[in-house]
């Protein structure tokens, strides 16, 4: 057998392999709480929502997708009108130790009514870990850097990072769970030359059931 | 009369034949050999031998003549009578607590002129077919070949041929020739002895019956093991608020390093749900912690139910094999001689 086919048959033994035992198949609700801030502190935005995932497990593998939509409010400037922030979110992780896994994916932000606030798409890499608290309990932090953004008001963007914290608590047997998680999103846009800066923070509370 | 023979009438007294009979002629034999009026005795004994006699009325005369040749030193005849007596009943013997010690000398001289069958016994079997045997049990009084057989209905088979010197013995495994195991019902066994032209014949009954065997019941557990528990209530320790202590203060520093200055705060959301991570994280660590589950036991438990699993299979197969198989059991009615 040559090297390669044996690297490959290695590749495909590993990412065969599960690494800890979870649901396959996570539906949850949720109601979400957001501040969004662009440029200034003058147009923080804040709002909430309800938000819908479903996450696929599989061996080495898990996919999880994400849709919310809230209604922000701005907080600071009454001239500034309401809008319909709706996110999409897909995060493909592959699991390299029992509580490690590296993440690919991306988002979109899509502003309603348009211009009242950016829209966003990026693509993301990084990693997150998930660590079991009690048979009943776990926490999960993740960071990522997001590739490439893009913004309906053009521009472009230096550092873009996010950080994300969970909890979650239900049945021994994993088929329920409460959940409670934060995000963070730190986009520094520029624009011609001019620090246009994004940052987005997010609660998101809710129940996930597992099949 | 010379003291030796005196104490060899008193002990042909004691020795006499026990009184049972009918016949007027041995009654008075009887009569006669206990008032020690030998000749009388001996007049009487032929004179009865001539009579039609049972068997044990035959028996009784042949042991009193003995006795009183004996007792009257006549070698021969006491030797003739006793030698009948052995052909009639081979197992009577004279009790050497009782008898002197010169008629002991006569009946066994009397023992090593016949050929006869003694001791035939065969004991009560009880066994699966193909796998036991009933064994037959004899003695020859001299040297020959004796030959096993049992004869019933639509049975007729021989069982073993060996030369015997002494003690012998068969085993008779009630099998028919095509293997299968003898119908129920009576047998005779019959041992015969040869030797020259000397044959001696001796039958015991035996009834067969069948019955099924016996199965065994499947175990729910190995005698002498014990399960073990596969789980264990670990210590309580303070690991799950460590953790959540250590993510929540690095999301939590993470967001607050990031933060855009210019954007003003915002990271109260992402502070909540670390609070709210680090409670959770206490009260894991506080809550009675979660069973865990101990390999070795696990293992032990694994071989133990394995175990298990191959001894109920073994007897699943026995007991289907038992119960195509049929015990028999083989019971001896009567012992008798000719």
């Amino acid at each position: 057998m040559t090297r390669p086919s044996l690297i490959a048959a290695a590749i495909v033994i590993t990412a065969t392999t599960p690494v800890a035992a979870q649901k396959p198949v996570r539906l949850g609700i949720h109601s979400v709480g957001m501040t969004y801030t662009e440029l200034t502190d003058a147009t923080k935005s804040e709002g909430v929502g309800a938000g819908a995932t479903l996450q696929l497990r599989w061996r080495r593998f898990g996919l999880e997708g994400l849709v919310a939509k809230a209604r922000l409010k701005p907080v600071n400037n009454d001239e500034l009108q309401e809008y319909e922030f709706v996110q999409f979110d897909v995060r493909l992780n592959y699991w390299i130790a029992s509580v490690v896994a590296l993440e690919i994916g991306g988002e979109w932000w899509q502003i309603d009514p348009e211009f009242a606030a950016q829209e966003v798409g990026a693509g993301r890499i990084g990693i997150v870990s998930q660590f079991p608290l009690a048979k009943i309990s776990e926490i999960w932090a993740r960071g990522a850097y997001l590739i490439n953004p893009r913004f309906s008001g053009g521009g472009e963007a230096g550092l873009a990072v996010e950080v994300g914290l969970g909890v979650a608590v239900g049945t021994s047997n994993g088929r329920f769970r409460v959940m409670a998680e934060s995000n963070f999103q730190r986009i520094d846009r520029r624009v011609n030359g001019v620090e246009v800066p994004l940052q987005l923070t997010q609660a998101r509370l809710g129940v996930v059931v597992g099949f | 009369m010379r003291p030796l023979s005196l104490v060899v009438l008193l002990s042909l007294i004691v020795a006499a034949p026990a009184l049972g009979q009918d016949n007027a002629t041995v009654l008075l034999a009887q009569q006669a050999y206990d008032e020690l009026d030998f000749p009388r005795a001996i007049t009487l004994g032929r004179q009865a031998l001539s009579q039609r006699l049972t068997r044990d009325d035959q028996v009784f005369v042949h042991e009193l003549l003995g006795l009183t040749y004996g007792a009257l030193d006549s070698t021969r005849q006491a030797v003739d009578h006793f030698r009948q007596l052995i052909f009639l009943d081979p197992d009577r013997e004279p009790d050497v607590n009782v008898v002197s010690p010169r008629i002991t000398s006569l009946y066994a001289s009397a023992l090593g002129q016949v050929l006869v069958i003694r001791r035939l016994r065969v004991d009560t079997a009880s066994f699966v077919a193909g796998q036991g045997g009933l064994n037959i049990q004899f003695q020859l009084s001299r040297p020959a070949r004796a030959i096993g057989r049992v004869v019933g209905a639509d049975y007729d088979m021989v069982i073993d041929s060996m030369l015997v010197a002494g003690t012998g013995r068969f085993e008779w495994r009630a099998m028919t020739d095509a293997g299968d195991p003898v119908p129920a019902g009576d047998y005779q066994v019959i041992i015969t002895a040869v030797e020259a032209g000397n044959e001696f014949s001796a039958p015991v009954e035996v009834t067969v019956t069948h019955a099924a065997v016996d199965t065994s019941d499947h175990l729910t557990s190995l005698p002498g093991y014990t399960a073990l528990p596969e789980t264990e209530i670990p210590p309580r320790d303070w690991k799950p608020l460590g953790i959540s202590v250590l993510y929540a203060g690095l999301v939590s520093g993470a967001s607050i390093a990031l933060e855009n200055n210019a954007l003003g705060e915002s990271e109260r959301e992402v502070l909540g749900i670390s609070v709210l991570a680090v409670v959770t994280g206490l009260v894991m660590s506080i809550k009675k912690p979660d069973p865990r589950p101990v390999p070795a036991n696990i293992r032990y438990n694994e071989l133990l139910r394995e175990n298990l699993a191959r001894r109920n299979a073994d007897i699943a197969q026995q007991n289907a094999e038992r119960r195509r198989q049929v015990r028999l059991t083989i019971v001896p009615v009567q012992v008798g001689g000719s």
